[in-house]
């Protein structure tokens, strides 16, 4: 049987160890977002340039890591960069894994936004006589970020709760916290439901906040003072 | 990509299209040639424009007007030919070289194109500031004398959406005009306005035409074409069949073609 009543109390009276691991995931899938944002924006762009072997070559890049478990890239990063030389602090090894791996999600994401901007746009940014970089910078870019804005919260959200898997690397967060709780208090059930709870939380207020976000845009656009 | 001129059979039988104005020459086209895949849309145009010259180009649709003006600046690589604008070849310039020819001819699109994450304001002094590094107040001092002359000065703060269709095709010109180009190009201005909203797009045309300002206009706007056109322009399948000034083409068509376009359209 679950005992509801034991889940409340570990979870009250481990309520700083929870919060800890809290912590690091939320610094964890913050670090990622940003970052990954914005790799995701420089794949997305060079895949849009004349010079191909660098196209291809970050075609390749998000093939491979749509195409592979997000725990083999964790382990190859966090257990294979030491063992060729690149030694850096676990946290700092997670932490790239898990932009590697959100770079290539947010430039499938962003190479739709620039797409979804009309050709129009482009033609009368070229008859300003604007640059490649400047219609990109000033007129593309703008657009395609607002349309992709949406997907990148969606993206923290997913982060949130796919850092999980860096348990497997002895990272402190929040699965890690609970599962190192329940295997001294031997309540596996009451304490991981209670490590869902949390998950389940930190999401739906994240969820809510980026459609109130959402909503503010959209309205931004179509007022003005 | 960039053939040169001579691998093309030459037209020299076609005359220049000139409008006989003594005004410098601003613009000349010399066998231009696009073809799209198979389909040939420009079969070898010879044009000269002088400043100050309102060209109006009218014709069927699919004759390559709209083609021929996207030439100019390159919007459309013409397949073969050259043109010369202000000295330079278009067709040939480099990067950097086009994007300064690009500065000082002004485009205005059939479907506005105003950038719709940027206030009024904001689209029209973009590229004054990025592109020619103007300074912010000079730019925005420019907009707003450009936007009060076609009477839209309340509208500096709004977003594009916020406009209507006339309004917009206004705010677009103002942005072109912004850039101090020395030719106006307009791709059918008026082709995606509610009837009642061309009378005033046209108005701000019919003004800047009589400030001089030399323009190249693809239109159906008969009426406008007779009033404003220094020189008309009658393209079919290609070619400039007949061009002469207005009353000519209008009244006294000579190829039966031309004929046939007026008697539809009229």
């Amino acid at each position: 049987m679950i005992d509801f009543a034991k889940a409340w109390s570990i979870l009250t009276g481990k309520f700083g160890t929870f919060m800890e691991g809290v912590g690091v995931t939320l610094q964890l899938a913050v670090l990622t977002v940003v970052l990954g944002s914005l790799l995701g924006l420089v794949v997305a762009v060079f895949r849009r340039t004349r010079f191909w072997p660098l196209r291809i070559l970050m075609n390749i890049y998000v093939a491979f890591i749509r195409g592979t478990p997000l725990l083999v890239q964790v382990l190859i990063i966090v257990y294979g960069l030491p063992q060729i030389g690149f030694r850096l602090p676990r946290m700092t090894l997670c932490v790239i894994a898990l932009v590697i791996n959100s770079g290539a999600y947010m430039a499938e994401l962003i190479r739709a936004g620039l797409q979804s901007v009309d050709r129009g746009q482009t033609e009368a940014a070229d008859s300003l006589g604007m640059s490649a970089s400047q219609r990109m910078l000033y007129v593309i870019l703008p657009q395609a970020i607002k349309v992709t804005l949406p997907a990148a919260g969606n993206e923290f959200i997913v982060i949130i709760k796919e850092s999980s898997v860096l348990y497997a690397v002895g990272v402190y967060e929040l699965t890690y916290q609970a599962y190192k709780l329940a295997s001294v208090n031997y309540r596996y059930i009451e304490t991981l439901l209670d490590a869902a709870l949390i998950y389940f939380v930190l999401t739906y207020v994240m969820t809510k906040l980026l459609g109130l976000l959402e909503r503010r845009l959209r309205r931004s656009e179509k007022t003005s003072e | 990509m960039k053939k040169p001129v001579n691998d093309i059979p030459q037209t020299v039988n076609t005359p220049v299209i000139d409008s006989g104005s003594d005004a410098e020459l601003l613009i000349q086209i010399r066998g231009l040639h696009k073809n799209f895949g198979k389909l040939e849309v420009l079969k070898g145009i010879n044009l000269n424009v002088h400043k100050g010259d309102v060209l109006v180009l009218i014709g069927p649709s699919g004759s390559g007007k709209s083609t021929l003006l996207r030439s100019v600046n390159l919007l459309e690589q013409p397949t073969s030919g050259e043109i010369i604008f202000e000295g330079t070849d278009v067709t040939r310039a480099k990067k950097k070289e086009l994007y300064k020819l690009r500065e000082r001819m002004g485009m205005v699109f059939q479907q506005f194109n105003l950038f719709p994450h940027l206030r009024v304001k904001d689209n029209i002094t973009v590229s004054p500031r990025k592109v020619l590094k103007m300074a912010p107040q000079e730019a925005e001092q420019k907009a707003m004398d450009l936007l009060k002359r076609v009477g839209l000065q309340d509208k500096w703060e709004e977003y594009p959406e916020r406009l209507s269709g006339g309004q917009k095709q206004r705010v677009a010109i103002v942005r072109a005009l912004a850039m101090n180009p020395d030719v106006m190009l307009f791709d059918e201005p008026t082709s995606a306005l509610d009837p009642e909203m061309v009378g005033e797009v046209l108005d701000v045309m019919k003004r800047l035409a009589a400030e001089g300002m030399t323009m190249l206009v693809v239109t159906h706007e008969m009426r406008f074409a007779r009033q404003v056109a220094d020189y008309v322009l009658f393209l079919d399948d290609g070619v400039i069949v007949e061009a002469g000034k207005p009353e000519d083409i209008f009244d006294h068509p000579q190829q039966a073609r031309t004929q046939d376009f007026l008697q539809k359209v009229l």
